[in-house]
């Protein structure tokens, strides 16, 4: 009775297309995760990079804003204004300081402005305790063609 | 049938579901291939504006002149503030007033004013402050705290040094757009190009910010690089106000001038305004006198009139001329202004004494069209293509066209009208051995990734006299800085000044007014190897004891030149003059000089 003994068709259909479905439902749930999980992370990132991108935008924002007061500070206008109320005056040096009158011989001419100043210039640095000759000031801490009054 | 049945119980939800999974993801695929698909819910279009290039003098990025600005612009919306409540943690809601109290106090604005304002909930998005103070931006912003506060990034345009080279730097409107000076002219090249993003919203109006579709960054605008040195700007302008205070002035206008190339290093002109507040500027503070205001010179044409006679080698220095007026080889010969009466004088006395006879004779012996053509040579009548908006053209008819009253009248200045551009650049054509370059402000256009866009080479305009000619006229003009010349007070300790003076009527109804005039005078230090060319003009309203160029002018001049030359550190070329190491003050008014 081999003909009885066989499966009817219908069955054996059903069992491997339940199979077939089971597979294809697990492998749609595990993507499903998968993709979930991807987009989660992928939010969490692009979260993380709005956030730094707003940072970036605000400390460039702060960046700007700060440079601005700061030359805005340093304009003409405010320095004179700054050297006034602490009681300075700065003004360009007079040329009559600057230029030395020589005879031929390559002495100086008497009562020169320029002479007398670079002579007191050196006793000033001299008597100076903190003087060292390699100590001078920075030409950059005091424009060159700048003194004080 | 029982299998076909079981089959189709089967794959008929299996095709479905592949047809509604495949419509989709088709989509979604369509939707991030084509942003229209996706935008036609959800979608949304922001634009972002490019951050507008800065404006530098020549010290660089270390010395903005102007710049933008990130701020917060802040609105208060009564209806928000009677609807919201504000609760900070652990603490009752907060009242209306004491929200108002907080607002005011951050943004430092009247309290009533904020008050009154909350009270009128007609008016939505009310304009309260803008500020870049990031501490007012925190309270503001905390909601817990404050409510009603709407908060609106913006960029504004900063102008760092105030009013200083408002009329060269010009403003930006509310559009930020430019709306005068380098701002309009290089408008294309600040603005930059905008950015954009395209994306999605989810249904409460927010952003998905993994639904981006398209994101286009903002170019950020080019920056503009001046010949303009603020430091002697800063001493143009100060000495041109105290020159206008001093002497009673109604207006004034300045221009320093690198002698060799053409660039401008100062330009100043007053009255000025402040480019924060253009819009509340009048007309008359916004002209740039020093480029768009035609004015008859006055005598300090007579050196041009002076380099075509030389020039031509129809006379030299020292020729000398009759100074009387009636003689009838010349047609209507002007009155003589001139301080010092002699019979005869010599064209470089004419030029020191500026005298209108002995000049006026020249100019009617040169012929209209050699005087025109020379006039034409050195630049007036045409604009000098300085990149600034609104030049002019000064007024120089062709000679065809001058009759005989021009012709005696334009070779001492009248009759013809100038900017202070053309007349600066006529007088650096001869501080430069008759070589005249084309004057400039801009130096270069960078933009964002510092690729120049532009550079300003510096480009001879013409030679409208020869080098010889050019030399001779300035050892003529540095008499006019002599004690016996008519400029006296521009002279400087330690330096040779070339220059000349002017003193034009100005036209009131038709007429030359007696009362009214404007006085010039333009020099060139040092004479015996030119740096500067330095030009300085006062417009008196009122009728007053200092009109003469040598009176006013002068020693605005004087003291302008001073400055720069010390702080440019240009060597004297008269040491010998500090042999007497005397101080001097010439500042103080003196005696009446004519011109």
């Amino acid at each position: 009775m081999r003909r009885n003994r066989k499966m009817p068709k219908k069955y054996s259909v059903v069992a491997g297309r339940t199979m077939q479905l089971a597979a294809v439902l697990v492998m749609a749930f595990a993507m499903a995760i998968l993709n979930r999980l991807a987009s989660s992370s992928c939010k969490q990132l692009t979260a993380t990079i709005r956030e730094k991108e707003r940072q970036l935008a605000r400390l460039e924002d702060e960046k700007s804003r700060e440079s601005a007061r700061w030359e805005a500070m340093k304009t003409s206008d405010k320095l004179e204004a700054a050297l006034l109320r602490n009681g300075l005056k700065m003004d360009y040096a007079d040329p009559v300081t600057q230029v030395v009158r020589l005879r031929k011989d390559g002495r100086p001419y008497e009562g020169q402005k320029s002479v007398a100043r670079a002579a007191q210039r050196n006793r000033t640095m001299a008597a100076s305790a903190s003087y060292r000759p390699s100590a001078r000031p920075s030409a950059r801490s005091v424009p060159a063609n700048r003194v004080r009054r | 049938m029982p299998m076909r049945g079981e089959s189709l119980r089967f794959w008929v939800p299996v095709v479905l579901l592949v047809l509604f999974a495949a419509f989709v993801s088709q989509k979604l695929i369509r939707a991030h291939v084509d942003p229209d698909v996706g935008a036609i819910d959800y979608g949304f279009t922001r634009d972002l504006p490019g951050c507008r290039g800065s404006v530098y003098g020549s010290f660089g990025k270390a010395y903005p002149l102007a710049k933008s600005v990130p701020v917060w612009e802040y609105r208060l919306d009564p209806v928000a503030l009677t609807n919201r409540v504000a609760k900070p943690k652990g603490a009752p809601p907060r009242t209306r007033e004491q929200i108002v109290r907080t607002i005011a106090g951050a943004l430092k604005i009247d309290y009533g004013k904020v008050l009154a304002m909350a009270h009128d909930s007609r008016r939505r998005y009310q304009f309260l402050a803008v500020s870049s103070d990031p501490m007012a931006h925190d309270i503001l912003s905390d909601s817990h705290f404050v409510v009603g506060v709407v908060i609106v990034d913006r960029q504004v345009r900063q102008y760092l040094h105030g009013r200083r080279l408002s009329h060269v730097l010009g403003s930006v409107n509310a559009e930020n757009m430019g709306s005068a000076g380098i701002e309009q002219r290089f408008n294309r090249d600040l603005t930059g190009v905008p950015g954009r993003i395209r994306g999605l919203k989810d249904a409460h109006g927010h952003e998905i910010y993994d639904r981006r579709i398209e994101e286009i960054a903002p170019i950020p605008g080019a920056d503009v690089y001046l010949t303009v040195d603020h430091n002697v700007q800063f001493e143009a302008e100060s000495a041109l106000k105290w020159g206008v205070e001093e002497f009673g002035a109604g207006s004034g206008w300045c221009i320093v001038m690198d002698a060799a190339t053409g660039a401008v290093l100062a330009m100043a002109s007053l009255p000025d305004f402040d480019p924060h507040a253009f819009g509340r500027a009048t007309d008359d503070a916004r002209v740039n006198r020093a480029i768009a205001f035609n004015y008859e010179p006055g005598s300090v044409m007579k050196v041009i009139t002076a380099a075509a006679a030389l020039d031509t080698g129809r006379v030299r220095p020292e020729t000398r001329y009759s100074t009387a007026r009636n003689d009838d080889r010349y047609y209507r010969l002007p009155s003589d202004g001139s301080h010092v009466w002699e019979p005869t004088m010599t064209v470089a006395d004419a030029v020191v004494h500026s005298s209108n006879i002995v000049i006026g004779k020249l100019g009617y012996d040169l012929g209209p069209k050699c005087l025109w053509t020379y006039m034409t040579r050195f630049g007036f009548g045409q604009q000098t293509g300085i990149e600034l908006p609104g030049e002019q053209y000064g007024i120089l008819p062709d000679w065809k066209k001058w009759d005989k009253v021009k012709w005696s009248r334009a070779p001492i200045g009248q009759g013809v009208s100038v900017t202070a551009i053309q007349l600066c650049s006529a007088y650096q054509a001869i501080a430069n051995d008759g070589l005249r370059m084309k004057p400039y402000i801009v130096d270069r256009v960078v933009n964002h990734d510092g690729r120049e866009l532009y550079r300003h080479v510096p480009t001879p305009a013409g030679r409208p006299v020869s080098e010889a000619t050019a030399r001779a006229l300035r050892n003529v003009m540095v008499g006019v800085a002599s004690p016996a010349g008519t400029a006296r007070r521009a002279a400087i300790r330690g330096y040779s000044v070339a220059g000349k003076t002017g003193t034009a009527q100005k036209v009131v109804d038709g007429r030359y007014s007696d009362s009214l005039y404007r006085a010039t005078f333009c020099g060139i230090v040092p004479a015996s190897a030119p740096k500067l060319v330095v030009l300085v003009s006062l417009d008196f309203d009122e009728r007053t004891k200092y009109h003469q160029g040598g009176n006013s002018s002068a020693p605005v001049f004087r003291r302008l030149a001073t400055a720069v030359l010390r702080y440019m550190m240009i060597p004297p070329d008269r040491p010998d003059d500090f042999a007497d190491d005397e101080e001097d003050d010439a500042d103080a008014p003196e005696r009446s000089v004519r011109d």
